[in-house]
């Protein structure tokens, strides 16, 4: 269907536009993290530590200035040339190091964005792969790797995702010798995760496909089986890749918060929103909540997978072809 | 549709009942609440003295069981205990024990020189595999009764690798006198070069073999003379033996209970202890509940009946339980907490005989290089790591052995000094950090190290122009990598058990295997020797100065901080003092009158 | 029978299949169960090893490990050395399993009156209060849930504990924090499926019979409408499983999951192991279990 019939169709669902408009939004100040008038992510701040959210547009200081320079200069240029010495402090509070709150939220949003993406596409790449060619080939081929994703299904994967992981780590000098940062290794395990749902649905949609004519024709004008697959079929999936890529995203996401709430995600210096949050849980206590630091990486969380999931659910409205008549 | 309501309110019904049955099996016991509850940090790895290290396992034994001595609640310092007095030889070569009589186990039966004899010898038994074994390997004939492999039980015996040609070992089937003739290679006191060999068939759990000296090898020092009088023979003097002798694992265990029941001894229903405290009831990883035990000596100076010693991880959980009434003392709040807690009339502070430091791996280039561990000490801010980093009381380190060791005076590390730093770099090769690799910063999963090492980073970065790797291990990975020397540079940390300056300078000694950094000195390892020989007070600590005066001049580490004890400690809790061991026996603890906080 | 015979045997052959992939990666693991801060001699050491049979070829630990298990034994803990794995397993399982059958019903509960209350006020304030509710209970992690609900309920007005288990008032809590995210897919579930049913023809029959909306509703738009939601239960069931690990470790219950991350990370191989094999055990009897029910449920599926 062509696209503007595609975004008319999208638009009658509620909240889809500023769903997506949100979702541009985050991905613009993800992508823009370098060049914000934002304190340094990092480095601690003894004397403003646990500060409430009080916004002030102050000069940066000297140390901060170094830091950013000597990371991107290119960036730190177009910064200065934009704003300035100036920068944004204190928005969203300090945590108890005294880094900036705000400053985190973007950066962190950086990596958890970075995350969901590749591990999402990881298990796009793994999930399409294997449905495809169960659904193509079919026969013993299809029986034997269904089966092998019926047995996935029955394993506890994520036990043995923290035992992957935290087996991983030890070797990670070696890996990063074979360029495998820490990073690359939780896409992939995060990826691995969660392909099962999506070769399933697309071995289903493939053993439909094959059976229609385009497929007859281009076997009768003598195409290979891999070129069928690769270029008439696959074409034909991308409306069901699209829905599932963009609802599998917040599930990754939600892992990646819950590989860092047990101390296996992202490394330090590094920061996510999982981090944030489950910094935030930390400090939460009877005397002081510091709600600060777990409202704010809360609710970017939850407004970014909400916009993932009103769109995701809005391309599979639009997409079906029954048509959902109920928002 | 009348079948189908009926399946309905069936299967309703099946539901109901079953979660009324698994909550009346998954609900836990339900008890009145203890006297006094305390977070324990961590679940206690062993109830066994013979098979605890750390210190949440530490105060739990020291409840239940009483050593020869027990450590003073006010100093640390050693305190008769179940030995009444006891005296020293001149050459500090014979210690002779008087225990009392008024003691007994809780089954009723007395405590006796025998059951200190059998649990002493227990301990270095090396089919026990006690990893504190080495506390009394100044006894004459421990350590190579300790260093010998044992084969599993049916098993062929296993020569040891270091053992000299000729060798040979008969099995027997026997567990008891079961020597075997073994040429034995000798092992010499304090090094660790060559075990003997003479393999010994498994023993029985529990059972501890006749001690029968292979050839050449002397007689296990320990002998109980009387009932009342036990005699320990040493190798070397030990002035700080009686501190030994207060610790979790030197204390004693009943033979009868450990042999009848094997590795099911410590359960609540069959142990049986001398201490303060009897054993009453635990879950794992919830709770442990102790409660006054009768037939102990000092059973009028135990305040408290009862105690729970919750056995959470969670640092954040275990201070809103302190907050919300739920417990009465927590040990070490997570320093993220600080700022809430610090200033709080239940916060008690001071500071402790342990040390942050920085190992350097030795072997590594440019670390080899001495003017770059100095240099990149120099470059620290300490004082503004301590008070704004840790934010505990720490007290930056201007040594390696802590203040207030009695009778020790450390010679002094530099203080920051940024040019000289930035000098020292540049003649090392690196002016400005050109060209100086990443620096790989090795910390373990704690919220402190991370926090600390990040500042670290961050301050070599502003100064010296550094980049930092900060890599971040779970705790036993941690020492793996340490252990392995897969490291730059390492956050390290050392806390004494006793306070004597030996417990943090045996860390440098070549080959060690605390040492974990690859430093080695044959002056240093000298020097150390000749004090441990020493049985003169004086002379000894002057050794071991000029032994730490040669870790300054190598800037073999770098230190950090000395450490501070913070407990959070309920306002109603009394006979709470700190000290430099942050030791506080339950024994001597108790609540005032009126119970409200 | 045939199918529930089937299915026993495809999860033996589940639970060899993990038991072989955990026993191998967990023994890989480095660190060593055994080291502490103080360095251990290795002549000690060696004898530890020794004792706890690590030194032994792995195939030859694999297979005694796997002859263990036929007799019930999942070794010792290497972490807990008073405590045999099943000893610990025993104490545990009754936590994590009342734990996680009060989540599910809550999530069950809760996920399906909202979810009916919505389908029938649909469009209303009621309908949109709901429906958001929702749309946060899967998109925050369970960990946010669980602070907040901490916040309210234990910091602001006292009302339950902060950690624990062993009384009534700390079953709150935590079932809440488990349970409440699930029933939030479980609404949205319900309520699209009674939508969709409401449509349909025969339940236009049943109103034009006069039964009355709410009976229609959970007479017979339900019954349809419900056979999503079981088939949700199978992932929401593994989905607690998970989850505790994360309530269990913010409430500082002694549950299997939290045995489970901490023998990971503490290298006790012979727990994390044991921990594995008896949730794959769950999750395959949880499975069947979902199965069985969405047969009862669909007048339209023979009954196994």
């Amino acid at each position: 269907m062509s696209e503007r019939f595609l975004w008319h169709r999208l638009r009658r669902r509620r909240g889809t536009t500023a769903a997506v408009a949100l979702l541009a939004l985050v991905v613009l100040l993800a992508f823009a993290a370098p060049i914000l008038p934002l304190p340094d992510p990092g480095s601690p701040a003894p004397t403003r530590a646990g500060r409430g959210p009080s916004p002030r547009w102050t000069v940066g200081t000297a140390e901060d200035r170094a830091l950013a320079a000597q990371d991107r200069p290119l960036a730190g240029a177009v910064r200065d040339a934009l704003f300035g010495q100036h920068e944004l402090a204190g928005a969203c509070g300090t945590d108890a190091l005294g880094r900036d709150v705000l400053a985190r939220l973007v950066w962190g949003g950086r990596v958890s964005l970075l995350v969901g993406l590749v591990a999402t596409l990881v298990s796009v790449l793994i999930g399409v792969g294997w449905g495809l060619v169960a659904g193509y080939v079919g026969g013993r081929t299809d029986a034997v790797l269904m089966r092998v994703v019926d047995l996935l299904y029955a394993v506890p994967l994520l036990f043995l995702v923290i035992l992957v992981v935290a087996l991983l780590r030890e070797h990670a000098a070696r890996l990063a010798a074979l360029g495998i940062t820490r990073e690359v290794v939780l896409y992939a395990v995060i990826g691995a995760v969660s392909w099962l749902t999506m070769a399933r649905i697309v071995r289903g949609q493939v053993l439909s496909l094959r059976e229609r004519e385009f497929v007859a024709a281009a076997r009768a004008l003598g195409c290979g089986d891999v070129h069928i697959m690769l270029r008439h079929v696959l074409p034909h999936l991308t409306g069901i890749v699209c829905v599932y890529l963009t609802l599998t995203v917040p599930r990754v996401m939600l892992f990646e918060a819950f590989l860092s709430f047990l101390g296996l995600g992202v490394e330090a210096p590094g920061v996510s929103w999982g981090i944030l949050a489950s910094e935030g849980l930390e400090q939460l206590t009877v005397v002081s909540t510091s709600w600060w630091l777990i409202v704010f990486p809360g609710l970017a969380l939850l407004l970014t997978l909400t916009a993932l999931n009103a769109l995701g659910d809005a391309l599979r409205d639009a997409l079906d072809p029954r048509g959902s008549r109920f928002a | 549709m009348r079948a189908d309501r009926g399946r309905l309110i069936g299967a309703g019904l099946a539901l109901g009942g079953a979660l009324t049955a698994l909550a009346a099996w998954g609900g836990g016991s339900l008890r009145a609440p203890a006297d006094f509850a305390f977070c324990n940090q961590a679940e206690v790895a062993s109830l066994d003295p013979a098979a605890v290290t750390g210190v949440p396992e530490a105060r739990i034994v020291q409840a239940l069981f009483e050593g020869l001595t027990r450590q003073d609640p006010v100093t640390g310092e050693p305190l008769p205990g179940m030995a009444s007095a006891w005296t020293v030889s001149d050459d500090g070569l014979l210690w002779s024990f008087t225990l009392r009589t008024d003691s007994r186990w809780t089954d009723g039966s007395p405590v006796t020189a025998e059951d200190f004899a059998y649990s002493l010898r227990r301990l270095l038994d090396p089919a026990t595999h006690a990893p504190n074994a080495s506390l009394l390997w100044c006894v004459r004939g421990a350590e190579a009764f300790s260093r010998r492999l044992v084969a599993a039980p049916g098993a062929a015996p296993i020569a040891s690798a270091g053992a000299s040609a000729g060798a040979s070992a008969g099995a027997s089937a026997g567990a008891s006198a079961g020597a075997s003739a073994g040429a034995s290679a000798g092992a010499s006191a304090g090094a660790s070069a060559g075990a003997s060999a003479g393999a010994v068939p498994g023993a029985a759990p529990g059972a501890v073999q006749e001690v029968v000296p292979a050839a050449g090898e002397e007689a296990l020092g320990i002998e109980a003379v009387s009932g009342t009088e036990l005699r320990l023979r040493l190798v070397r003097p030990c002035p700080s033996l009686p501190a030994i002798l207060a610790l979790a694992s030197l204390c004693p265990v009943q033979r009868a209970c450990v042999e009848r029941w094997g590795s099911r001894w410590i359960a609540p229903e069959h142990l049986v202890s001398n201490g303060p405290f009897r054993l009453v009831e635990r879950r794992v990883r919830d709770r442990l509940r102790l409660a006054r035990s009768d037939g102990y000596w000092g059973r009028g100076e135990v305040a408290l009946g009862t105690i729970d010693a919750w056995a959470m991880d969670g640092g954040t959980t275990q201070v809103n339980l302190f907050l919300t009434g739920g417990a009465d003392w927590m040990v070490r709040p997570p320093s993220g907490l600080y700022g809430a807690l610090l200033g709080r009339p239940d916060c008690v502070r001071g500071p402790q005989s342990g040390l942050t430091f920085l190992r350097y791996n030795h072997t590594r280039a440019p670390f080899s290089d001495a003017r770059v561990r100095l240099a990149l000490l120099l470059a620290l801010d300490r004082e503004s790591l301590a008070r704004d980093v840790m934010r505990g009381g720490e007290t930056a380190a201007d040594s390696f052995v802590p203040r207030g060791m009695p009778g020790y005076d450390p010679p002094r590390w530099p203080g920051q000094d940024v040019q000289r730093a930035r000098a020292l770099l540049a003649a090392a090769g690196f002016p400005g950090g050109a060209g100086f690799p990443d620096v790989e910063l090795l910390h373990p999963h704690m919220q402190v190290a991370r926090d600390l090492c990040e500042a670290l980073a961050a301050q070599w970065r502003a100064r010296l122009g550094l980049r930092c790797r900060l890599v971040n291990q779970p705790w036993k990975v941690f020492l793996d990598s340490q252990s392995q020397l897969r490291y730059d540079v390492s956050w390290s940390a050392w806390i004494a058990d006793w306070l004597a300056p030996e417990t943090f300078l045996e860390l440098f000694q070549s080959g060690g295997g605390n040492n974990r950094c690859g430093f080695a000195d044959t002056g240093y390892d000298a020097l150390l020797a000749a004090a441990a020989a020493s049985a003169d007070g004086a002379g000894r600590a002057a050794l071991l100065a000029r032994a730490e005066q040669r870790l300054v001049d190598a800037c073999a580490l770098a230190p950090l901080h000395q450490r501070a004890n913070v407990n959070l400690v309920s306002p109603r809790v009394t006979g709470f003092h700190d000290n430099l061991l942050d030791v506080h026996p339950l024994r001597d603890l108790g609540l005032a009158p009126g119970g409200a906080p | 029978m045939r199918l529930a015979v089937s299915r026993a045997g495809w999860a033996a052959l589940v639970l060899l299949v993990v038991v072989t992939l955990s026993f191998a990666l967990v023994r890989s693991l480095p660190g060593g169960p055994f080291d502490e801060q103080r360095a251990l001699d290795p002549v000690i050491r060696a004898n530890l090893m020794a004792a706890y049979d690590l030194d032994a070829p792995l195939p030859a630990q694999y297979g005694r490990y796997v002859l263990g298990l036929l007799h019930g034994d999942f070794g010792p803990s290497l972490r807990y050395r008073d405590y045999s794995v099943g000893q610990i397993l025993a104490e545990s399982l009754p936590i994590s399993a009342l734990l996680g059958t009060l989540a599910l019903v809550i999530a069950l509960v809760a996920g399906l009156a909202a979810g009916a209350l919505a389908a029938a006020r649909r469009g209303s304030w009621l309908d949109t209060v709901v429906m958001g509710a929702a749309t946060a209970g899967i998109a925050l992690p369970n960990f946010v849930l669980a602070g907040v609900l901490v916040l309210l309920f234990s910091f602001h007005w006292r009302l339950f504990p902060v950690a624990g288990w062993g009384s009534p008032a700390q079953l709150v809590l935590p079932s809440l924090a488990l349970g409440l995210p699930f029933a939030a897919s479980i609404a949205r579930l319900f309520r699209a499926g009674l939508l969709e049913s409401f449509g349909e023809d025969w339940i236009r029959t049943a109103r034009a019979k006069g039964r009355s909306p709410s009976g229609v509703l959970w007479g017979h738009a339900a019954r349809v409408a419900l056979l999503p939601v079981v088939s949700y239960t199978g992932p929401a069931a593994a989905g607690i499983l998970s989850g505790s690990l994360v309530v269990e470790r913010v409430f500082a219950i002694s549950g299997m999951g939290s045995h489970f991350v901490d023998s990971a990370f503490n290298a006790d191989y012979n727990l994390a192991l044991g921990v594995v094999i008896v949730y794959t055990a769950l999750v395959s009897a949880l499975n069947l279990l979902a199965d069985l029910a969405y047969g009862l449920l669909d007048p339209r599926i023979e009954a196994p």
